[in-house]
């Protein structure tokens, strides 16, 4: 007997239906599966079999032949188990094929029959919903993760007999997610920072406008510990943001059990990280570090000790905002909207330019800055030095709080929301010249010392309109509706110099 | 043809100047060694490797290959008995008889002024050999150093970028640039009326018992001496001590106690060398009566800044602050003090040597 029920494929952030068809016919006892396979797949007939049987279910001793359609899509992961399992039932007559013809099923068997967790269900259960799906079944273990989804019900199960259950009495229970609303609580916070007042202060502008950040310094001076804790001021992400990157984390298996995602990500890859590592790919693309860092902070410490090649790759995601990963079974495509805050010594032994403790030549020095590729010093809006902390302002007070830091980035946030709301774009960072001339207004005096700045820095068309986006987001800040002599003054301070890295 | 003599002994005794002096004192000229017979030589008491030396390279059709084609590269010389040479004979035995060049080489009447000290300096001494050389251009003297990185490389774009004019004296042949790093200004020196010397044959390697000896041409060239940053036991202090044995003035940058950079200088002042914190102190100590002196004015402090910007100009100097620094020494807020440097860089008054590390221009 033929029957037809409905999995799902996973590819890059995106899930696709894809027909389990089973046919249970006379003939030699064979397990027979095609549709193009990988080899979890494959295996997937040893784990139903087990687990069928140890449910107390035989499958009788015919020709069973699956097809995973379409046939042309590679089929990866285990969460084909239980469409399988149920397309074997529904053959055998043990569960009602009418009925189960309006699910989706996803997850993975264990030989007792229990379902087990699997990766990917948000993009599943997303994709059973555009489909016109309006039940869905998967692990118990996910259950967080599947109810984020609206306009579907999603149903748990522990194991097959629980499947066999609900599709065939149609009865199930389905409980909403309790959303918890509010702020992350700030676990670390900038009042612990001692001096740094100006690195503190770049580090607000720039998350205020999501500009992207370098800080050079020497060692100890307290960038690392600036960056930690830059995620608990970034601005309160959208419920849509958070989904973009639950599902981000949920292909990639960094799930917890919590479903949604409650905090835009903070990623430190270490600087020994592979290209791949860092944007993504592999035989079977998967997401790199800059997917990880979706919305939120990709943050490289050392910035000159990554592999050029590496830092290299950051200019396609850092312009596109995304990451296009070409293989011959096609393309896959995963978000990338991050922003970049590096940080870096002054030299090899990160105590320039104080001569009592530097040993570096001048040359030593410029070419160590120098590692830093071109292309993407050409994209950072925002550098600062962080000095040696003084005796003096150790165990002091510092002057900010994250919780008055907080407050700033939301009432920029606003402006910026007031301001972008006809457009495609969300911050300060992301205008491109157009968008500047209509909506950074510079008074008189601020295009005047602009253009004394562009003449007496020698200054590139690049830097002239980073210096603007700046200083506008420092205007917002100020509760400015135009760029002022000193928002402009203030950005140039701030501007990346290659002479004078 | 007579010329091709010194530069055959000089390039015969590059590294030992002394015993070719020694020899021009038994034999008067050049010529004389090269056309004395080999028992001569024997019988006036040298030293038989160097009689061997002397005997084998004395082939005319070596001679042409090796010295022929220097005027080809660019390469000038000048020796001993010009009118051009420069007079060394406050270095005794140890003047050099040879001297090539590119670009042209100190007059005789010409104001000189060596400037020295470490290759790995500070921002600070960065900014004071610039100013001492800028000075000594408005003065219209004329800057020696060596070309090396540090304060030598300094000194020499200061003299060049307030126009005056920058002899640099090298420990190798004339036609390489070495540090390779300092090619431009190699050009630049040379471009702007001044001139690369050495007492080496064109071709010649750098080599690090070559820069010691090049020391004793810097200051020979030179009238005053000044160290801008020299460490204990170094290439600075050797220039030091070779001016002082010339009878030359040495001045010393003085420093903070406990400055690696420091010591060296400080240590001079000790043993009586003269203090310099403005071109000045050499007029004065050293009495040069200059044309121009009276041009040489002050920089009037009186600049009409409005108050805070005047706060903040008064706290910054020549050694590098952050801008913490200058924030908390001038009681404002770090956006007030990135703002007041952004318009005193515009004024030409304050420079930024490194990212948020702003110094007097």
């Amino acid at each position: 007997m033929f029957c037809s029920v409905t999995g799902a494929v996973v590819t890059g952030v995106e899930g696709k239906t894809v027909k389990v068809e089973t046919d249970v016919s006379d003939g030699l006892p064979v397990f027979e599966m095609v549709g193009l396979l990988s080899p979890e797949v494959r295996e997937s007939k040893e784990r139903v079999r087990s687990a069928l049987k140890n449910m107390g279910i035989s499958v009788p001793p015919k020709r069973i032949t699956i097809n995973l359609s379409p046939a042309a899509i590679r089929k990866e992961g285990t969460q084909f188990d239980l469409p399988i399992a149920v397309g074997i039932l529904c053959a055998i007559g043990i569960i009602n094929v009418e009925n189960a013809k309006e699910y989706l099923f996803a997850g993975e068997l264990s030989l007792n029959g229990d379902v087990e967790g699997i990766c990917g269900i948000l993009p599943i259960v997303d994709a059973a919903y555009k489909n016109g799906f309006k039940k869905c079944i998967i692990p118990a273990k996910n259950i967080n993760e599947g109810r984020i989804a609206d306009g579907i019900d999603v149903i748990g199960a522990d194991n097959i007999a629980q499947v066999i259950a609900i599709v065939n009495d149609n009865s199930f229970y389905v409980e909403k997610n309790k959303e918890e609303t509010g702020r992350n609580t700030i676990l670390y916070d900038f009042s612990d920072v001692c001096g740094q007042e100006s690195v503190i202060r770049a580090a607000l502008i720039a998350v205020c406008g999501m500009h992207h950040l370098l800080m050079i310094g020497t060692p100890g001076s307290g960038k690392s510990m600036i960056a930690s804790r830059m995620p608990y001021i970034l601005p309160e992400p959208a419920r849509e943001e958070l989904v973009e990157i639950t599902k981000i984390y949920s292909v990639s298996g960094k799930l917890d059990t919590d479903g949604l995602v409650k905090a835009r990500p903070f990623r430190s890859p270490h600087h020994t990280a592979t290209t791949l590592s860092l944007v993504g790919g592999g035989r079977r693309p998967r997401c790199g570090e800059v997917s990880l860092a979706h919305k939120g902070i990709l943050f490289l410490d050392e910035l000159a000790e990554f592999k050029g090649e590496t830092i290299d790759a950051l200019r396609q995601p850092m312009e596109e905002k995304k990451v296009t990963i070409t293989r011959m079974d096609g393309n896959c495509t995963f978000p990338a909207d991050f922003m970049l805050v590096a940080a870096s010594n002054p030299c090899k032994c990160g105590y320039y330019p104080d001569r009592n403790k530097c040993k570096c030549n001048e040359s030593d020095v410029r070419r160590y800055l120098s590692r830093i590729s071109g292309p993407i010093v050409d994209r950072i809006d925002i550098c600062v030095n962080s000095p040696a902390v003084k005796a003096s302002d150790m165990g002091k007070q510092g002057t900010y709080n994250s919780a008055d830091m907080r407050r700033i980035v939301e009432k920029v946030k606003k402006i910026q929301e007031n301001r972008f709301k006809d457009s495609d774009i969300d911050f300060n960072s992301q205008m491109n010249p157009g968008h500047i001339k209509n909506m950074a207004c510079m008074t008189e005096g601020a295009e005047r010392i602009l253009n004394d700045c562009y003449e007496k820095m020698s200054l590139t068309a690049r830097s002239y309109f980073k210096i603007i986006k700046v200083a506008r987001t420092i205007a917002d800040m100020e509760d400015s509706d135009n760029i002022e002599e000193k928002h402009i003054a203030e950005a140039v301070g701030y501007r990346l110099d290659k002479n004078i890295l | 043809m007579e010329k091709i003599y010194w530069l055959w002994l000089s390039d015969l005794f590059d590294l030992n100047v002394f015993n070719m002096n020694l020899l021009l004192g038994i034999f008067d000229s050049p010529e004389n060694i090269y056309k004395l017979k080999e028992k001569t030589l024997l019988n006036s008491g040298i030293n038989e490797t160097i009689v061997n030396r002397i005997i084998s390279s004395r082939d005319e059709n070596e001679l042409c290959k090796k010295f022929g084609n220097i005027s080809r590269k660019g390469i000038m010389f000048s020796c001993y008995g010009d009118d051009d040479f420069p007079d060394f004979s406050s270095l005794g035995m140890l003047q050099p008889r040879v001297l090539y060049y590119k670009g042209r080489l100190p007059k005789k009447d010409e104001m000189t002024i060596a400037m020295v000290g470490a290759r790995k300096c500070s921002e600070y001494g960065k900014n004071v050999a610039m100013m001492l050389a800028g000075q000594a251009a408005h003065i219209g003297a004329s800057v020696v150093s060596g070309l090396a990185l540090g304060i030598d490389m300094w000194s020499h774009k200061g003299t060049i970028d307030n126009g005056g004019t920058t002899y640099a004296v090298l420990g190798c042949g004339t036609d390489l640039c070495y540090p390779a790093y300092n090619e431009r200004l190699y050009d630049e020196i040379i471009e702007k009326g001044g001139g690369i010397i050495s007492e080496y044959r064109p071709g010649t390697p750098p080599a690090k018992y070559r820069f010691p000896l090049r020391n004793r041409i810097i200051s020979g060239l030179s009238q005053k001496v000044i160290i801008i940053e020299a460490k204990k036991q170094s290439g600075s202090l050797i220039t030091a001590k070779a001016a002082l044995e010339q009878g030359k003035d040495v001045y010393a940058v003085p420093g903070r106690i406990g400055d690696i950079l420091s010591e060296g200088c400080n240590e001079l002042i000790k043993e009586g060398a003269g203090i310099i914190t403005d071109i000045g102190d050499l007029l004065i100590q050293g009495q040069i009566i200059m044309e121009n002196q009276n041009e040489y004015i002050e920089k009037n402090l009186n600049l009409g800044l409005e108050k805070d910007l005047q706060v903040l100009y008064s706290s910054v100097d020549l050694l590098p602050k952050s801008i913490d620094e200058i924030a908390m020494k001038c009681n404002m807020d770090i956006a007030e003090a990135v703002r007041g440097m952004t318009l005193l860089q515009l004024k030409g008054l304050v420079k930024e040597n490194i990212k948020n590390y702003y110094s007097k221009n």
